[in-house]
């Protein structure tokens, strides 16, 4: 019995790597079969964006500019479509544009997909999907400068001059509030559209989301959502749970694992560490 | 005249006449400046447009090379790659990105493939939160520590452990993070500024 | 019920070549790995062919001839293929080396150094107003925004007490912001997880 414990133990601390990765799975996959419902809170940062949403006037232009690729869409949709159906709530104009070659197509299976009900609204004139531009940063300077500029044709390929909507569209001054996705996008549009004096309200990576916490206090930016958190917070404010609500009571498990990893990795350092000292 | 057109000093010269223009536009209201600095910015979506290609050139002739040299474990690998870059352009030029084939191809294969691909991150640091997150002084210990806070208000079960992590996480946030990534952003645009005018005039 | 679509089988049998990786590499998950990137590449030529037709084909074929510049510039890109011919990409990558730069030093000087600038100096209005939370919070983020800057800024020559005593500062308060950077990055990691999760167990197995 011995012999076998330790050939467990061994086994264990060689195959260290894929224990963990087990152990993350099935605290990934138990919520997903027994789901338990724990009450959220409302942060800051999502409540000032929903209000400042709630606030536009009628027939306001707002642009959401998807910003990531394909790989961390999951992470973004939840507040996309959060914010998306809000739009189309509101008796506001969109335009949907990409500057990272895989949010177009992205952006477009959300609006004709099951997450978003367009209540009504009609393409070209109360909304617009002007696809992918090329350039990055520099053409998001081109396009905030001049949308006729550059810009021809919309993400079907007819030309913008005969939508109706992009008769008022003319540049970043012409936009009630420009709603970047992402990461990079959202620095991008804190330098090239909010110096045209466009209020910024953005759907953020995770990561980043501490690094844009100056640029809130400043007023750059009107509000923020935290990824899927900020998704899920959204949702909650819409009273309409979604995507971010099944994510959130998803991941938290793993979340407690992650914690309880860091300090027992920690507790065996220093248990370790005081056995060497005491054996010096 | 090609080796007076090969010379390093023009391609400086372009940036440099180029970076001043926009940048003295930008302060300065000159209508014909301002027209200029619009073309020139509608030409940059051109260039960006058409340069995707050269990634995709330099990746064909890599693949080419370990397919010629029939290299072992490699090559065919490099040989499908090519085949499905060949295909997806295909679909996708002649039935552009809206075809129902090239929306299969997008949603069953670029999609799950990318989306695996960064969850494996999550698998990493995991492991790397048993193996290598360690508080071994007092830097190390603050940010496990404002990692772990951070962590529990960012979760619904946070609250039932305790309700004042979310106050705590908001503080740490708003006001110690905040100061430090705006001193972090200053130098990031100092930087930035310094970097930029070195590659505007040639250095 | 399980899916019957072979499209979704497809993407699960991917999903699992992926997550193999994190056993050992093996053919599966460099097959994967392959296919990844035949296809993004392939996509990105998608796109860029789709951007020349809006940018450059269409107007050209409506008589707007001033497209013509741009292009040809854009065609001499190709020349970073060719070891002969090298020299020609130089010239555009200067235009757009130019153009990127000039916009980027733009957007750090009113976005980044003047606001947070005139963040800094609100907060010192708040440091000498009425509410002392509010002045104690604005004294925190102006004591450790300065020490962060001057942190990298200031890089020889530190002997000081006063300089030391700064970088210290900065390096705790630093800290703590990239604990905050890896307590939110792990919420995006777990919910890419969870996505790929989501699918295998519901859309492909149908156990939930």
């Amino acid at each position: 019995m011995k012999g076998s414990e330790s050939g467990l133990t061994a086994k264990i601390r060689s195959n260290q790597p894929q224990v963990i990765y087990g152990l993350l799975l099935i605290f990934i996959i138990v919520p997903i079969l027994y789901p338990i419902a724990v009450p959220m809170a409302v942060t800051e940062d999502t409540k000032k964006l929903y209000d400042f949403v709630e606030k536009l006037r009628d027939g306001s232009l707002v642009v959401v500019d998807g910003g990531v690729t394909v790989g961390w869409w999951p992470e973004m949709q939840p507040g996309a479509a959060a914010i998306s159906q809000h739009l189309f709530n509101r008796p506001v104009r969109i335009i949907f544009i990409a500057f990272i070659e895989d949010t177009s197509i992205l952006l477009h299976q959300m609006l004709t997909g099951p997450l978003i009900d367009k209540k009504g609204k009609k393409y070209g004139v109360d909304y617009v999907e002007l696809g992918f531009m090329a350039g990055g940063e520099a053409g998001m300077a081109a396009f905030a400068r001049d949308f006729h500029a550059v810009l021809k044709s919309d993400y079907y390929g007819e030309p913008i001059d005969t939508l109706p909507i992009m008769k008022d569209a003319v540049n970043a001054k012409s936009l009630a509030l420009w709603i970047p996705l992402g990461g990079w996008e959202v620095e991008w549009a804190l330098r090239q559209v909010g110096p045209h004096g466009t209020p910024i309200g953005c759907v953020s990576l995770a990561g980043n989301v501490p690094g844009f916490k100056p640029f809130l206090a400043t007023g750059q930016l009107v509000g923020l959502l935290n990824s899927v958190k900020g998704g899920a917070e959204y949702e909650i404010l819409m009273k309409k749970p979604g995507l971010g609500a099944v994510y959130m009571g998803g991941i938290s498990l793993s979340h407690i694992v992650t914690i309880a990893l860091v300090i027992l990795g920690n507790v065996i350092y220093f248990v370790s560490r005081g056995k060497v000292k005491k054996e010096k | 005249m090609s080796d007076v057109l090969r010379r390093r000093e023009i391609p400086v010269a372009i940036a440099f006449v180029i970076g001043l223009l926009l940048l003295v536009e930008y302060f300065v209201a000159v209508p014909e400046m301002t027209a200029v600095a619009r073309t020139i910015q509608s030409w940059g979506v051109v260039f960006a447009a058409m340069a995707l290609g050269v990634g995709a050139l330099t990746l064909g002739a890599y693949y080419y090379g370990h397919i010629r040299r029939r290299t072992p474990g490699t090559w065919y690998l490099c040989l499908w790659s090519l085949l499905v870059m060949v295909l997806t352009i295909t679909i996708g030029v002649l039935g552009t990105t809206r075809h129902p084939m090239y929306i299969w191809l997008y949603s069953n294969i670029y999609f799950p493939l990318s989306a695996t691909t960064v969850s494996l991150l999550g698998y990493f640091v995991v492991s790397a939160a048993f193996r290598a997150f360690r508080a071994r002084n007092v830097e190390s210990a603050l940010l496990l520590l404002t990692a772990i806070i951070v962590m529990l208000a960012n979760i619904p079960y946070g609250r039932v452990i305790w309700s004042g992590f979310e106050a705590v996480s908001a503080w740490v946030l708003n006001v110690v993070n905040l100061g430090a990534f705006r001193g972090i952003q200053l130098g990031i645009a100092v930087g930035g500024i310094m970097v930029g005018i070195r590659r505007l005039v040639g250095r | 019920m399980m899916s019957t679509d072979p499209g979704v089988w497809i993407a699960a049998a991917l999903t699992i070549f992926v997550w193999s990786f994190l056993f050992k590499e093996n053919i599966f998950s460099r097959f994967a790995e392959f296919t990844f990137v035949g296809m993004m590449t392939g996509h990105l030529i998608v796109m860029g062919v789709s951007n020349i037709r809006s940018y450059a084909s269409v107007p050209l074929s409506r008589g707007d001839l001033t497209v013509i510049v741009p292009v040809i510039f854009a065609l001499m890109l190709y020349g970073a293929v060719s070891r002969r011919y090298y020299w020609l990409s130089r010239w555009p990558t200067a235009l757009l080396m130019g153009t990127a730069t000039a916009l980027a030093v733009r957007g750090f000087l009113t976005a980044y150094i003047v606001s947070q600038s005139v963040g800094n100096i609100n907060a010192a209005r708040a440091v000498v107003g009425p509410d002392i939370m509010a002045a104690l919070n604005s004294g925190i983020i102006i004591v450790f925004s300065i020490c962060t800057f001057s942190y990298f800024l200031f890089t020889i020559g530190l002997k000081g007490a006063a300089t030391v005593a700064s970088r210290r500062i900065a390096r705790l308060a630093m800290m703590v912001a990239f604990g905050a950077v890896i307590g939110n990055t792990v919420l995006a990691y777990m919910t890419m997880v969870l996505n790929r999760v989501i699918f295998l167990f519901i859309e492909w197995l149908g156990l939930a």
